[in-house]
């Protein structure tokens, strides 16, 4: 085992695998940045490259170029307030209204250490699943994935606090979009209304771009200031105090990790929910939960140490039987195939080295995105003080692309742009946007996971013990954060009797 | 240009009638030959400085998407274009590319790779949304057409059809599939039907690797998927192949035994109309009504991109396994299948659809 730890840590720091890893980082780093082009996309279009290369370099350069972009995509998302990627989506929430206050530089170093961090645990526990990753993953069936779907809309709760019926009335709405498309046991289109395009769904990259970015933009464009407004100083400090930040909120961001990892397994779950679950867990935990959403470094700090966890996660049911859990890990999957790679039993005995190098690359390569990213926040942060009428037609023409590319279709940027519509609505009079995507992302899995538990198991599968555990998991979720909002309203009581009194 | 000169030729001759062929009309048919070649040189000379759009109906970074990138790679240049680019379109299960390339101006500029057997179950199964036929599409060649199989879990006691009616005997007998009208779940009700016992085609999975998934973990006991698919489940150890479906041995496998052998004699018809749907497997074709000139010059340029051996190596390379076949034989397997399938496959293909 300590062999193929070292042999795969060796071919990987290779000069020819470190080269192609190099030009993988910068494909990701570039894409990553740009909204809604992402991973997925930059990983298909540069398959056909991979083509002949042996195996360890094809994924040097291909998982090379995906980790990273979670991390510069959290850079955009604390610049513009526009996700560069999917998984982005709450790095906006708390990193967008730091940069505003003129806090973007601390923003940034919070965001790309956190990340790091994440990284490392994610590869941490691919790397540590390795031993037992068969069993573990056998263990997990349908009922067992359908439990941590509703563990995941619990969060709902705690993403709306202060404002619950609203949350709950998002989520709904969310879970409504869920529904389009062709159902999957009837095969029968619903609310599709005649059009082909709906019959896969809604695609979850536009409505981000859209719900998170579209409100930003036309805030730029009404205000005609630069991000910063005018008001903030000029001088980009605190990348330091970022950094910092990381490691004194070091539980926050470990949290943030181990939940990346522990959902970047269930199939189809990935990073867009998975980011809102650590930061709805973060607020649940904070001392300070009022502040998040208006510039909380912990709310921060946990969707960048989260999105970056995923990746991690999401290789270990594609390692130990074949089973991708996001679109990249399919695209992986094919790579696998391409190179002459099996995955299961192999990748775990012949192959061992190769598994192993899939985690020193995660680590590697965002190591070395945050060398890289480093001497460039200053410039970058530098953007936030452009004015506004500059900034707003790149911005915008970086929307439409980013909706478009996934697909390649008009349909896309309509579906972005009434996310946008929906996205400012919100934004004006106070509705949380998070509710409304873990709805949309989970409706669908939820719906599915528990068809299949019922016809394969009947009612038999309530009583399985994970789905027991999960189940009380779910419970306590629940009844705690029911508990926090009595404590808390209680509190804001009791504070403002003393207030009359005195 | 020899070559493309005796093609011609053939097809001349294919248009005189058969019987009763005189002096006359042969001499016509001769005077043809030198005509029809030229008019074919001047088609092809057409694709000169044009760039050709292969559309792929799925995703980019799948095993569709790169055959569809392996042919454009080579045919470009075969045909003598400028590019050959390939676009995904993916959408409604590959339905939304082929309407559009059904509708699109037959001028050869765009052609695409089409799922065959998943649109000639579409079409018949009088799926919502289906807007071609495919018999009417002016096939180009295949680039493979890999089999189906039928798998069980690894630590499965299933080894011949005794077995299955021995668990019927018990419970259910669980078959996985992906959603209903899809190509896995027309394959899956089949098998309900000829192994006769007590049966649930269990359907909802997002895909071939979960339905492995759940055959690896002994919470099913019979898929039918794509034999490359099954390979990989068995090397992940979550599948044990047992039969093809169809009524042919695969050269690749000889010790699977075919579907038809196993099961009982009056199911041949119903295993061999979907034996050869599945053989049209994965095919260029480009919009109905191009020039049949046109047409030819597309078939040719594919028949010498499949023969070359950079492509060949190519798709050795890429684990992509070819079996190609021309145009008219497409074109031909596809009619036998649409036009000979039996009526209790067509209700099938209906029920699949219309439930």
């Amino acid at each position: 085992m300590l062999d193929a730890v070292l042999s795969g840590l060796l071919q990987v720091l290779s000069p020819d695998s470190m080269m192609l890893m190099m030009i993988g980082i910068f494909i990701g780093f570039v894409v990553g940045v740009l909204p809604g082009i992402g991973g997925p996309v930059a990983m298909a279009l540069m398959l056909p490259f991979t083509f002949g290369m042996p195996p360890i370099h094809v994924f040097a350069f291909l998982l090379g170029m995906k980790v990273v972009t979670s991390t510069t995509g959290d850079i955009t998302a604390v610049l513009f307030g526009i996700p560069g990627e999917a998984t982005s989506a709450a790095t906006v929430l708390d990193g967008h209204p730091m940069a505003r206050k003129g806090q973007a530089g601390r923003a940034l170093g919070a965001v790309l250490m956190s990340s790091l961090v994440g990284a490392i645990i994610g590869a941490l526990a691919l790397g540590l699943s390795i031993p037992v990753i068969r069993p573990i993953v056998l263990a997990f069936g349908p009922p067992e994935f359908f439990m941590l779907t509703v563990v995941g809309l619990i969060f709902i709760a705690s993403l709306s606090r202060g404002q619950m019926l609203r949350g709950l009335i998002m989520g709904c709405l969310g879970l409504l979009i869920a529904l389009v498309g062709i159902d999957p046991q009837a095969g029968v289109p619903r609310y599709a209304f005649g059009q082909l395009e709906l019959w896969d769904g809604i695609g979850i990259v536009p409505v981000v771009i859209g719900l998170f970015g579209g409100p930003e933009i036309l805030q730029l464009m009404l205000s005609k200031e630069s991000i910063a407004g005018k008001s903030a100083s000029r001088k980009i400090v605190g990348v330091g105090q970022g950094i910092l930040d990381t490691f004194r909120y070091w539980k926050t961001v470990a949290v943030a990790g181990l939940i990346g990892a522990g959902i970047g397994v269930i199939p189809g779950v990935g990073g867009s929910v998975a980011q809102f679950i650590a930061y709805g867990h973060a607020k649940q935990t904070s001392k300070h939960p009022e502040e998040f959403g208006k510039g909380s470094i912990d709310g921060l700090l946990a969707a960048g140490g989260n999105n970056n966890a995923k990746d991690g996660g999401a290789l270990i049911p594609m390692i130990a039987i074949g089973l991708p859990g996001s679109v990249s890990t399919a695209i992986l999957l094919n790579a696998f195939l391409i190179s002459g790679l099996n995955p299961g039993p192999e990748m775990l005995t012949t192959h061992l080295d190769v598994t192993f190098s899939m985690v020193w690359i995660t680590i590697i390569a965002n190591i070395i995105v945050v060398i890289l990213a480093l001497p460039l926040l200053k410039p970058l942060a530098r953007l936030t003080f452009t004015e506004g009428p500059i900034l707003v037609p790149f911005l915008l023409i970086l929307v439409v692309l980013g909706a478009y590319a996934e697909n390649n279709r008009m349909f896309d940027i309509w579906v972005m742009a009434t996310s946008a519509f929906v996205g400012v609505v919100c934004l004006r009079w106070n509705w949380p946007r998070a509710p409304l995507l873990l709805g949309a992302v989970l409706g669908d899995l939820c719906e599915r996971y528990l068809f299949l538990s019922s016809s394969l198991y009947g009612w038999s599968w309530i009583q399985r013990p994970l789905v027991i555990v999960l189940a009380i998991a779910a419970v306590a979720i629940l009844f705690k954060t029911g508990w926090d909002v009595r404590k808390h309203a209680r509190d804001r009581q009791a504070a403002s009797l003393k207030e009359v009194r005195s | 240009m020899a070559g493309t000169f005796f093609k011609q030729a053939e097809n001349g001759r294919a248009f005189a009638p058969a019987k009763g062929l005189s002096t006359l009309s042969l001499v016509a048919a001769l005077a043809l030959v030198p005509l029809t070649a030229a008019r074919a040189a001047d088609e092809c000379a057409f694709f000169k400085d044009k760039t050709v759009e292969l559309v792929v109906p799925f995703s980019a970074g799948g095993g569709f998407d790169a055959y569809g990138r392996m042919v454009a790679k080579y045919m470009g240049d075969e045909l003598g274009a400028a590019n050959m680019i390939v676009r995904n379109q993916p959408g409604a299960g590959g339905l939304l590319a082929t309407n559009q390339t059904w509708a699109a101006k037959p001028d050869g500029l765009r052609i695409q790779l089409i799922a065959a057997s998943g649109m000639i179950a579409a079409e018949f199964g009088g799926a919502a949304g289906v807007a071609f036929k495919t018999n009417g599409f002016s096939w180009i060649g295949r680039v493979s057409g890999e089999p189906d199989v039928i798998a069980t879990g690894p630590d499965s006691p299933i080894k011949s059809l005794a077995d299955i009616a021995k668990i019927g005997g018990e419970r259910t007998v669980r078959i996985g599939s992906t959603g209903l009208g899809s190509p896995q779940y027309i394959t899956a009700r089949l098998l309900a039907t000829v192994i006769e016992t007590k049966s649930q085609v269990i359907t909802g999975f997002s895909g071939a690797p979960e339905v492995f998934a759940s055959l690896g973990r002994g919470d099913l006991d019979l898929f039918a998927s794509s034999l490359s698919a099954a390979e990989a489940a068995e090397k992940a150890q979550t599948a044990r192949t047992l039969w093809v479906f169809g009524t042919e041995r695969e050269p690749s496998r000889p010790e699977l035994v075919p579907l038809s052998e196993v099961v009982d004699a009056k199911f041949l018809p119903l295993i061999t109309v979907q034996a050869s749907v599945t053989a049209a497997g994965r095919a260029l074709a480009a919009p109905p009504g191009i020039a049949p000139e046109r047409l030819q010059c597309l078939r040719d340029a594919f028949d010498r991109t499949v023969a070359s051996t950079a492509f060949l190596d190519e798709s050795r390379q890429l684990n992509r396994p070819v079996e190609p076949l021309s145009g008219k034989r497409v074109a031909e397997l596809i009619k036998t299948a649409t036009e000979g399938a039996p009526k209790e496959y067509l209700d099938l293909l209906h029920e699949s659809f219309t439930q």
